[in-house]
């Protein structure tokens, strides 16, 4: 598999190999008007926002349907959804947000993949443990239970979500 | 040289490397198959040389010397110098992926340096003649570091990157030749014992034997499979004598020296269980050969080995079995024996070759489009440029007026650096287009190639299926006391491997069926006219772009009366309607389950397997039986199939905005229907077609997806039939036909109704491909039940977030979460604890429970101890440990009896440990109802 960061991601500042060992590489995006991140080596690769196509019979509205990545049919859920985040509270009025594009990020696990739209994708940062705070009890409890840590990233505070939990709840929206 | 002309020149090379390695690489594989050498080593010469100079003027001197020596070859091989056999080509291989490593990273070369001289020892060795074998290649030169990219012998060609040690590669093809080897043997062991019977001339096939026997000795001497030696050995001394006159290999001799070579076959599979019986047989066996070497023949054995071969008819072809000879798994213990292997096939190593050359051309193709946009990008500058020369000339003018000398110098200016941005933008765009369009064919053609290529990797001739065949159809009809000949056509008709698969079981039923029911005693047939011996034929061919096979007898044909008094005697029809069915619709009946005519149940094909099960494994590959019959003459199946299950024409139609296709061959017609046919089928919607009236159905709602709008024009329906149901499916729109490389679902979906399976368009658009025959019959049930309910098959299980909605219904029911890795221990708890009224979720370990507590709401745990990633005190300890969690009662049921462990449970803080030994459900509700409350039953 290539690297998370491959050319597909210009717009990303690739983490230092080197300090790898020192700190943790994460990948940051938003949903909504919050920022989100997930650990670098979980996300395979960013792209355009692709079409899905439903699939009979299914409702549970964590997912979407399923989306072509070059010929790899892969399932496609809806990250607010899973998460409870307000997708309309997003606010317009963000400097960047008319800047933006939302893309898509594909994330694998014991080679199944998984697709989700985010509103933008800010960069891959290097993140040193002693950075990652505790998640205080005034977290939103939707988002609380997914999230692993909190860490400030210069786009703002960053909920660093639980990826096995994540993982977790997505699968249970495919069945 | 400065740094970036310097990476340019090395873009450049990789370019041209790219193009000429292709070419050796290409021409090597060709000159293997060459019936005309010269020309295909001509062109190596050709791309050795070419590379040669990229690789001087990109300096990198090592590869010059290495392609130099390499074109020496050619040159030799073309005066006739030297031989460029197959070993040299596997090593001219292995040099050409050396060379496509270093030069995609010419860096890494000073890494590679160390392995150049050994691989110009090699090239002269061969260049001088005196490469002898690959491995004796190999063992005069140092091994190159394993993690070298491409060490170029001809092993690590074949298990690129393989981490074994050499022993274990060399141990493995040694196995996998044996196999090889024994299987041909084999087969050319049986089809001339087959033949020597009606032989007109024995001896050229007892020799054909004879070398068989040897070579399969030679064969097992070498990889040490002692009892093999022996067995051939006897066998090729039995062919030696009967060469010699001195024996007389007759019927029954032959008989038992097709169980000879069951016995081999069985022991070349590697099977541990049929190689231990097998080797119990040894003596017998060995005993028999004698006896028939000594002109007699012990009466037990032929007895013995005619049943085993008949049994065995079918199954030794297919012997080439997959696992490993017990006795020889030094080499392959790198297979997993415990794990269930992923699904594997069989291909032949130049398919594979042909695969992986196209593969690599693809990687080369989208390199080079890397460097055309590298290209591009040089016109940006020149673009800035002109952008901005026309901007200070658009000042210059935009002042008012350029009266003054100095103004008009400046515009000049202006205008001959816009000029001069312009030619450098011309110059770059000149070539760019042809380069494009250049691409652009050789992609398209690359990716046809590809696609066709891969499809082709599926297919196998339909005579590899029939190998038993002969066999079978001899032990049978002695067995039977007939007498039949097989004729087989079309053996090299391609078929798709995973649809052979699937013909073998009914074709071997309908052979059995057509010796036993079909064919008549000789003396019947030699009463009704026809010779004593009776003719079978199967084949095979491609008719309309479906796969027919047939199997065809000349025997007694079906006869009519007697299936039609069957048919009333067993009130499936009565007296007056069977008298009024056609002879089609009487055969029928043949089909159904149980429904049989012979008289008597014989042991060959009356097992309970009729007809029917033929049929159903027919459907299952998605084609159809057709039965013929004219009695007295002979009955005929047709199998229709689809050639390939990987590639399927289907009809795409959309449903608001997703597409979804139905198989052409399951599509009566497409419609489209005017307003004025729609009618009205008793307050349901329906449309008059050939004179009935023909329920309608909207795909939308039958699929539970939003539909489209209501189109303005005359709706589309998908005509299906069921059994004799016609059905109308409506769709929003039609979009054409196509075919579509069928992939499954994706697993973690589960079932999804109606849905057979997922493909793409050209477009890129996913489309799902419709189980057409199940929505016929649902869509079927709905209009004529004239019911809305929902059609999923599963109902939806209770996902952790849909608390709410099942609690509405009722008083809000006790969640247990049942954590154990024994899906027959989830499944019997959930459904006893179910029983008593509780909900119940699963997770499969400690670690999806920890999961799904921290999302769901529980009012108990049960746990057990031992389980993969996270263990039953694990979970414990981080349930107590969490604030939310920490008073959720947990009971741990382990088979660990032992006080320690029950003491390490409880200390953790589960609330009760209790043991699966001898654990009735009855304590098991009174601890939980102690816990959290008895429920009661629903």
């Amino acid at each position: 598999m290539e690297p998370a960061m491959s050319t597909a991601t210009p717009g990303l500042t690739p983490a230092d190999e080197d300090g790898a060992a020192s700190g943790r590489a994460i990948i940051a995006f938003r949903v909504g008007a919050r920022w989100l991140a997930l650990a670098a080596a979980q996300a395979r690769e960013i792209v355009d926002i692709l079409p899905a196509h439903r699939v009979p019979h299914r409702r549970d509205a964590r997912f979407v349907g399923l989306v072509n990545v070059r010929g790899e049919l892969v399932p496609c859920i809806d990250i607010a959804v899973v998460l409870g985040i307000e997708r309309a509270s997003v606010d317009t009025s963000l400097a960047h947000a008319a800047r933006t594009k939302p893309r898509m990020v594909l994330i694998e696990q014991d080679g199944q993949a998984l697709a989700f739209e985010v509103d933008e994708v800010n960069a891959v940062h290097l993140v040193t443990q002693e950075a990652l705070r505790a998640v205080p009890p005034d977290e939103p409890a939707e988002t609380g239970r997914f999230t692993q840590a909190l860490v400030d990233l210069p786009v703002g505070r960053t909920a660093l979500i639980d990826a096995d939990l994540f993982w977790y709840a997505t699968s249970e929206g495919l069945r | 040289v400065s740094g970036s002309d310097d990476a340019w020149m090395l873009d450049l090379f990789r370019e041209e490397a790219g193009t000429q390695l292709a070419a050796l690489s290409d021409g090597l594989m060709a000159l293997e198959a060459a019936t005309l050498q010269r020309p295909v080593l001509e062109t190596l010469m050709r791309a050795a040389h070419s590379m040669k100079g990229a690789a001087r003027i990109a300096g990198l001197e090592p590869l010059v010397k290495l392609t130099h020596a390499i074109e020496d070859i050619f040159v030799a091989a073309l005066a006739g110098q030297c031989d460029v056999d197959a070993t040299a080509i596997d090593l001219l291989l292995g040099m050409v992926d050396f060379l496509v490593e270093v030069s995609n990273d010419p860096a890494s070369l000073d890494g590679h340096g160390k392995q150049l001289p050994a691989l110009l020892a090699q090239l002269q060795a061969l260049r001088s003649g005196r490469l002898q074998s690959a491995s004796a290649a190999t063992t005069e030169v140092p091994k190159p570091d394993p993690s070298a990219s491409a060490p170029p012998n001809a092993s690590s060609r074949v298990t690129p990157g393989a981490p074994t040690a050499p022993i274990d590669i060399a141990d493995l093809s040694l196995l996998e030749l044996f196999r090889e080897e024994a299987d041909g043997q084999l087969t050319a062991l049986t089809d001339g014992l087959m033949a020597l019977e009606s032989a007109s001339n024995p001896r050229v096939v007892l020799e054909t034997l004879m070398r068989a026997a040897h070579s399969l000795k030679g064969a097992a001497r070498i990889i040490g499979l002692d009892s093999l030696v022996k067995l051939t050995h006897a066998t090729e001394d039995l062919f030696v004598a009967a060469l010699a006159d001195k024996i007389r290999i007759d019927s029954a001799a032959v008989d038992v020296l097709l169980g000879i070579v069951d016995h081999i076959a069985d022991v070349a599979s590697g099977d541990l269980a049929r190689t231990t019986a097998r080797a119990q047989q040894l003596p017998d066996t060995l005993q028999s050969l004698a006896a028939l070497r000594a002109g007699q023949l012990p009466v037990s054995v032929t007895a013995a080995s005619a049943t085993s071969s008949a049994a065995a008819g079918a199954a030794a072809p297919s012997a080439e079995a997959e696992t490993s000879n017990p006795s020889m798994s030094v080499g392959t213990a790198a297979r997993p024996s415990t794990a269930v292997p992923a699904r594997s096939i069989r291909m032949t190593a130049a398919t594979l070759e042909r695969l992986t050359v196209l593969a690599a051309e693809a990687v080369l193709e989208a390199e080079r489009f890397e460097l055309m946009m590298e290209q591009a990008r040089l016109g940006r500058g020149p673009l800035r440029n002109l952008q901005s020369a026309l901007g200070r000339l658009r000042d210059v003018l935009g002042a008012g007026s350029i009266a003054t000398p100095s103004e008009q110098a400046a515009a000049q200016r202006q205008l001959q650096a816009a000029q001069a941005s312009f030619d450098a933008l011309r110059a770059l765009q000149s070539g760019r287009d042809d380069a494009l369009e250049a691409y652009a064919r050789r992609m398209s053609a690359l990716a046809r190639k590809l696609s066709r290529e891969s499809l082709a990797s599926r297919m196998l001739p339909f005579g590899t299926l029939l190998r038993g065949f002969p066999r079978l159809v001899r032990d049978v009809s002695r067995d039977l006391g007939k007498q039949c000949r097989l004729e087989i056509h079309g053996e090299k008709t391609l078929i798709d491997r995973e649809i052979l698969e699937q013909l073998d079981a009914p074709l071997n039923h309908l052979v059995r069926n057509g010796l036993d029911h079909g064919l008549e005693m000789p003396s019947s047939r030699l009463a009704a006219g026809k010779p004593a011996e009776g003719r079978l034929e199967i084949a095979a061919a491609h008719r309309f772009g479906r796969l027919q096979v047939t199997v065809r007898d000349d025997g007694l044909g079906i006869d009519i009366e007697r299936l039609r008094r069957k048919i009333v005697e067993r009130s499936l029809e009565s007296q007056d309607t069977a008298s009024r069915l056609s002879a089609e619709e009487l055969h029928e009946f043949l089909f159904l389950p149980g429904f049989s005519t012979a008289s008597q149940v014989t042991e060959l094909s009356g097992r309970g397997v009729g007809l029917d099960a033929v049929r159903t494994q027919v459907k299952e590959a998605g084609g159809n039986v057709i039965l013929a019959s004219t009695p007295g003459l002979g009955t005929s199946f047709t199998l229709e199939l689809p050639v390939t299950r990987a590639l399927t024409r289907a009809l795409v139609v959309l449903v608001g905005e997703d597409r979804y296709a139905l198989a052409v061959v399951e599509v009566e017609r497409a419609l489209r229907i005017e307003h004025s046919a729609l009618q009205d089928l008793q307050g349901r919607p329906g449309f008059a077609y050939e004179g009935a009236t023909v329920p309608l159905v909207s795909a939308a709602d039958l699929l539970e997806v939003p539909g489209g709008e209501q189109p303005a024009g005359a709706p589309c329906v998908v005509l299906l039939r069921t059994g004799d149901q016609r059905i109308g499916v409506a769709v929003d729109a039609f979009d054409g036909e196509r075919s579509f490389v069928v992939r499954p679902l994706d697993g973690r979906l589960g079932k999804v109704a109606h849905v057979a399976a997922a493909s793409t368009d050209e477009h890129g658009h996913v489309v799902l491909i419709l189980d057409a025959a199940e929505v016929a019959r649902t869509a079927a049930a709905r209009a004529l039940a004239g019911l809305k309910e929902s059609t999923a098959t599963t109902p939806a299980a209770p996902t952790l977030f849909d608390d709410a909605a099942a609690s509405t219904k009722q008083a809000p029911r006790k969640r247990i979460l049942v954590v154990d890795d024994s899906v027959t221990i989830r499944q019997a708890r959930r459904q006893v604890l179910e029983a008593q009224g509780y909900a119940v979720d699963a997770a499969v370990d400690g670690m999806e429970g920890w999961s799904a507590l921290r999302l769901g709401s529980y009012d108990l745990v049960l746990s057990d101890l031992d389980m993969p990633r996270m263990n039953g005190v694990e979970l414990v300890r981080r349930i107590r440990a969490d604030a939310r969690l920490a008073a959720l009662p947990v009971v741990i049921v382990s088979y660990r009896d032992r006080e320690e462990d029950r003491r390490q449970g409880l200390e953790a803080g589960a609330n009760h440990y209790l043991t699966k030994g001898g654990l009735q459900d009855a304590a098991l509700f009174e601890v939980i109802g102690r816990l959290i409350g008895p429920q009661a039953p629903p």
